[in-house]
């Protein structure tokens, strides 16, 4: 059960993790254009990037994806990307220049990524860079650049939940200091001395918040995991948070939550249907077996289970919605736009109304095939040994199928509930998209064309989840049904 | 004891047995028990029907002539047009195509070899003239083109080349074809599992047709058009019924010239590139006269004309897909059959995994995934998604077999293990494998239509998805009726076929 559901996360995470190119890419900015000298002119670029970073920081895209080995960063490895960010851009056809420091856009990209990515895990190698005399002074101001940005903390967000009053001191703290190391810088070609000031100042605030790049083994393993892709996203995923929806700017459960009802209403109700029609369907079939009864039915049946739904549920618009040649139900839709309006009754009666053709679009195709397999299913025990001798014996035909045959036949057809639940959630996908319900699947429909990869993700991991219950529910009743199984 | 003692007569050595005449195999058994279902054999046939259809579209429906003759010199513009990328742009389009040409070459030699090894003379002429014809008709075409190049500069090229490769392709093919052919006979005085001789010798046909057009698969694709003359590239590239009449009537009436067209004179996507035909043909009604028998959709192209190229892409990506994930299901189910244990575990666990997340939804997501929607994608994605009930299928097969005795002979001889897997027991245990295939091919056409109908698929090939969503969106019968119908029909075949091939492999129901 827990590993299923931890199983089905994973697929579902691993899935989206192997798209090409990164998800969000599409709703996100762009590049990161521009490489100004002046600190302080670039107030603009400061706030886009700020965008793009919170943008990435949503999507848990700021870290690595299984194992974060940032704690330990080599001075030399981070001043390789500042400079490689720092670096003038030149085209990916023209050769590398001796001289001065050229890189691709894409490098330059990347580099400046990942130094964002790695925020104030790169503090400690990057401290040691600026007070390593052997650096020019063009690179030390490169790493003053990144030293400012990667000191930023970004205060502490809770989406709807209100924050407690410690939270909000540590917050206020945050905004402070960043406003402060904010100004511990100097404008390219200033005096020596100035700079020398200003080292200074960053060494005095690293000394009194070194402690918190002081971690333990154990704190630095624990962050090797969680801090990764995926355990923010399992992290998450505990508190039952699927993300924020692009599309619509809200969470992605609460959409879910929002739209699962009408999905189930349709799944349950046609599945409620499937059963009860196709059990008596199968056993009369069988029972009156090679009877024009029995031919009849499956003959329609076959044609039926092979139909597609989709073209099904167009042809019964076309004829009962449309207007060629009845025009007895609506065209779509879950309730009428006046719903708010109607009173209980008559409320219920719209939203019948609405469902008739949805449902039996749903639900034909299910029972085709259900009635086929139970049909065959109550043959194989019509024919088995017992029932000839109960026949002998002299029990009443009637007590015969009721007792014998039904209770024996109805086992497989239990069995496979497993496997129609996922054909019938399925099936909604294309009953919702005809007849515009605004249930998961067009959800899900309209996230693909929208490239909303948070809500897909949910979507699926809730699919999942309701598919597994399916599961276990069919399980169950085989125990309670079959004697000879226990529950232990 | 007076009766004298007889020693029991030898047990016949293998190989005779194998000889004897009333041995029937397995297969034999399966293949009449599938003969005997009338719904099954009737089936069958009308998938031969739509594959053949498919394979000869361009024959039946094409904007472009077979045969052109402006006064003084005659031309075949059909055969030219075969392998232009203005003309079939996707590469689905040029592999049917080719086995358009090549095609008719195997299956009469095929058949000319048979007849001939059972000394049928008489029938061998059935399928020796016909093949002497195409040869003839393919050699004077190259023949024919390779002189007009001779006289006209614009000739050289492309054109003529194409014609010695597609009589190199169907060469190989033949030699292919005869190569095996013989090969199996030898094989056959040992063993007479003819029927397996043939699926390979087909098998392996189509990996060299596959490697030789991969490898020469650039030049088809060239701009042969640039080649014709003014009036048949013109026709080429639009979908023109009104232009075409007048051209021929022009022709007619000067009496320079004639020419021979298709039966429906329409391109399946070629319209958008005139917008004045796209505009006046737009939702045409289903009218004889204007030879638009099923009427023409939104963008003016002719529905039948479409269904009959959709046949390409729905067989197409029915058979690729399901091969992709029959073979994942086999490798995967084998592998914890026959194992067992940890790999087992792991293995199911992956499977309960997959089956919990709806078969449907996992796709659309991969497809979510990728911007450009190209058919191949869409039959790797159902193939990624479908591998699991054929794993668990074989799973359970491997199972029942493994604790056979002859598993236990093969271990005791020594034979290794790959080939006790593949060779002893999924040889065993292939018959539920294909029943579910041929099911699998009907649910691959569907979601393939499906995904097309969500407008998820390849949005420039022309798929019986695409037309429907066109009805979804106007309401027109014609628009609503026949694709719906087409995917029907091909679901409801192949689920016969699947039905009668199961009956067929039951011995409970063995007659």
């Amino acid at each position: 059960m827990i590993p299923t559901l931890f199983g089905i996360s994973f697929v579902t995470w691993l899935v989206i993790m192997a798209a090409p190119g990164r998800p969000g890419e599409a709703g996100g900015g762009g590049a990161i254009e521009g490489n100004s000298d002046e600190i302080g002119d670039a107030a603009k670029e400061q706030q886009q990037n700020e965008a793009q970073r919170n943008f990435r920081r949503d999507f848990g895209l700021d870290r690595p994806r299984f194992w974060n080995d940032w704690d330990k960063l080599e001075p030399e490895e981070v001043l390789e990307i500042v400079l490689d960010a720092g670096g003038e851009i030149r085209n990916e056809s023209e050769p590398a220049n001796a001289d001065v420091r050229t890189v691709t856009p894409q490098t330059k990209r990347e580099a400046k990524e990942q130094l964002e990515d790695f925020g104030t895990y790169a503090m400690p190698a990057l401290m040691t860079l600026i007070n390593d005399p052997s650096l020019s002074e063009t690179d030390r101001f490169e790493v003053l650049r990144w030293l400012i940005t990667c000191s930023y903390r970004p205060t502490i967000r809770s989406g709807s939940r209100k924050l407690t009053a410690e939270e909000r001191e540590e917050n206020r703290a945050r905004v402070k200091e960043n406003r402060l190391l904010g100004t511990y810088k100097w404008k390219l070609g200033a005096p020596e001395a100035e700079q020398r000031e200003v080292i200074e100042k960053w060494n005095t605030w690293y000394a009194s918040a070194e402690h918190r790049w002081d971690r333990s083994t154990w704190e630095s393993a624990k962050l090797a995991i969680w801090d990764t892709q995926f355990g923010h996203y399992w992290g998450r995923l505990l508190k039952g948070d699927l993300g924020i929806s692009h599309v619509h700017k809200k969470p992605v459960t609460e959409l879910v939550f929002s739209r699962i009802k009408y999905s189930l209403a349709l799944n349950v109700t046609a599945f409620l249907i499937v059963y009860f029609l196709a059990i008596p369907i199968g056993i009369a079939s069988a029972v009156w077996h090679g009877s024009w009864f029995d031919r009849g039915v499956g003959f329609i049946l076959f044609g039926l289970y092979s139909l597609p739904s989709f073209f099904v549920g167009l042809l019964l618009q076309q004829w009962f919605a449309v207007g060629d040649p009845w025009k007895i139900f609506p065209l779509g839709g879950f309730e009428s736009e006046n719903a708010a309006q109607l009173n209980t009754i008559e409320h219920g009666r719209d939203i019948f109304w609405h469902c008739v053709l949805p449902i039996v679009t749903l639900s034909y195709g299910g029972l085709a095939g259900l009635s086929r397999f139970a049909r065959t299913g109550m043959l194989d025990v019509i024919r088995s040994d017992y029932i000839r001798t109960a026949r002998a014996k002299g029990v009443k035909e009637f007590t015969v199928i009721t007792r014998h045959v039904v209770r024996n036949g109805i086992l497989p057809i239990v069995t496979l509930l497993g496997t129609t639940l996922p054909i019938i959630i399925s099936g909604s996908l294309a009953v919702e998209f005809i007849f515009n319900i605004n249930g998961m699947g067009l959800l899900m429909i309209n996230s693909i064309f929208a490239k909303d990869f948070n809500v897909i993700m949910g979507v699926q991991l809730m699919v999942g989840v309701l598919t597994m219950i399916g599961l276990l529910i069919s399980d169950v009743t085989y125990a309670i049904l079959d004697p000879r199984i226990s529950l232990k | 004891m007076s009766e004298t003692f007889k020693p029991a007569p030898p047990p016949p050595p293998r190989a005779a047995k194998m000889l004897d005449d009333n041995f029937v195999s397995f297969w034999d058994i399966v293949r009449r028990q599938f003969m005997r279902n009338r719904a099954a054999v009737f089936a069958l046939r009308s998938l031969m029907v739509l594959i053949v259809l498919a394979i000869f579209a361009p024959l039946i429906a094409l904007n472009i002539p077979y045969v052109i003759s402006n006064g003084d010199s005659l031309q075949f513009p059909i055969f030219i047009h075969l392998f232009d990328g203005h003309v079939f742009k996707s590469g689905v389009d040029m592999f049917f195509n080719l086995l358009m040409v090549v095609v008719p070459f195997w299956w009469l030699t095929a058949g000319l070899v048979r007849n001939l090894e059972r000394g049928r003379s008489r029938r061998a002429l059935l399928h020796g003239v016909p093949l002497a014809l195409i040869t003839l008709f393919y050699v004077s075409l190259a023949i024919h083109y390779w002189r007009l190049g001779a006289h006209d500069a614009a000739w050289t090229g492309p054109a003529r080349t194409i014609y010695f490769k597609l009589l190199g392709t169907a060469a190989l093919g033949i030699f292919v074809m005869l190569g095996y052919r013989f090969l199996s006979r030898k094989l056959s005085e040992r063993d007479r599992r003819r029927k397996f001789s043939q699926m390979r010798m087909v098998l392996l046909a189509i990996i060299g047709v596959t490697l030789y057009l991969v490898a020469v698969g650039k030049e088809f694709t060239g701009e042969t058009g640039k080649h014709l003359n003014p009036i048949t590239r013109k026709w080429a590239y639009t979908t023109a019924v009104p232009i075409y009449r007048k051209e021929i009537a022009k022709l007619r009436k000067n009496d320079t010239g004639w020419a021979v067209c298709p039966p429906i004179f329409f391109h399946p996507t070629n319209a958008n590139d005139d917008p004045n035909i796209a505009l006046s043909n737009r939702l045409h009604a289903p009218e004889f006269a204007n030879d638009t028998f099923l009427g023409c959709d939104l963008n003016g192209q002719d529905v039948l004309t479409r269904l009959l190229y959709g046949t390409r892409i729905s067989l197409t990506i029915g058979i690729v897909a399901v091969s992709i994930y029959v073979s994942i299901g086999i490798f995967m189910g084998s592998l914890a059959g026959y194992f067992g244990g940890r790999v087992d575990m792991l293995i199911m666990f992956a499977l309960q995994v997959l089956m919990c997340i709806p078969t449907m939804f996992l796709l659309l997501t991969i497809i979510a995934l990728f911007d450009s929607r190209s058919i191949f994608i869409i039959m790797v994605a159902i193939g990624v998604t479908g591998w699991t009930g054929v794993a668990r299928l074989v799973r359970g097969e491997f199972f029942r077999q493994r604790s056979i005795d002859y598993v236990a002979a093969a271990k005791a001889l020594g034979v290794p293990e790959r080939k006790i897997i593949f060779n002893h027991i999924l040889k065993n245990s292939i018959g539920p494998v294909l029943v579910s295939a041929a099911f699998g091919v009907a649910g691959a056409v569907l979601t393939e239509s499906f995904l097309a109908f969500l407008g998820l698929g390849d949005t420039t090939a022309p798929s019986w998805g695409q037309v429907l969503r066109a009805g979804q969106d106007t309401r027109k019968p014609w628009l609503l009726y026949s694709p719906g119908l087409a995917i029907f029909y091909l679901v409801t075949v192949l689920n016969i076929i699947g039905e009668g091939l199961r009956d067929a492999l039951d011995p409970k129901l063995r007659t």
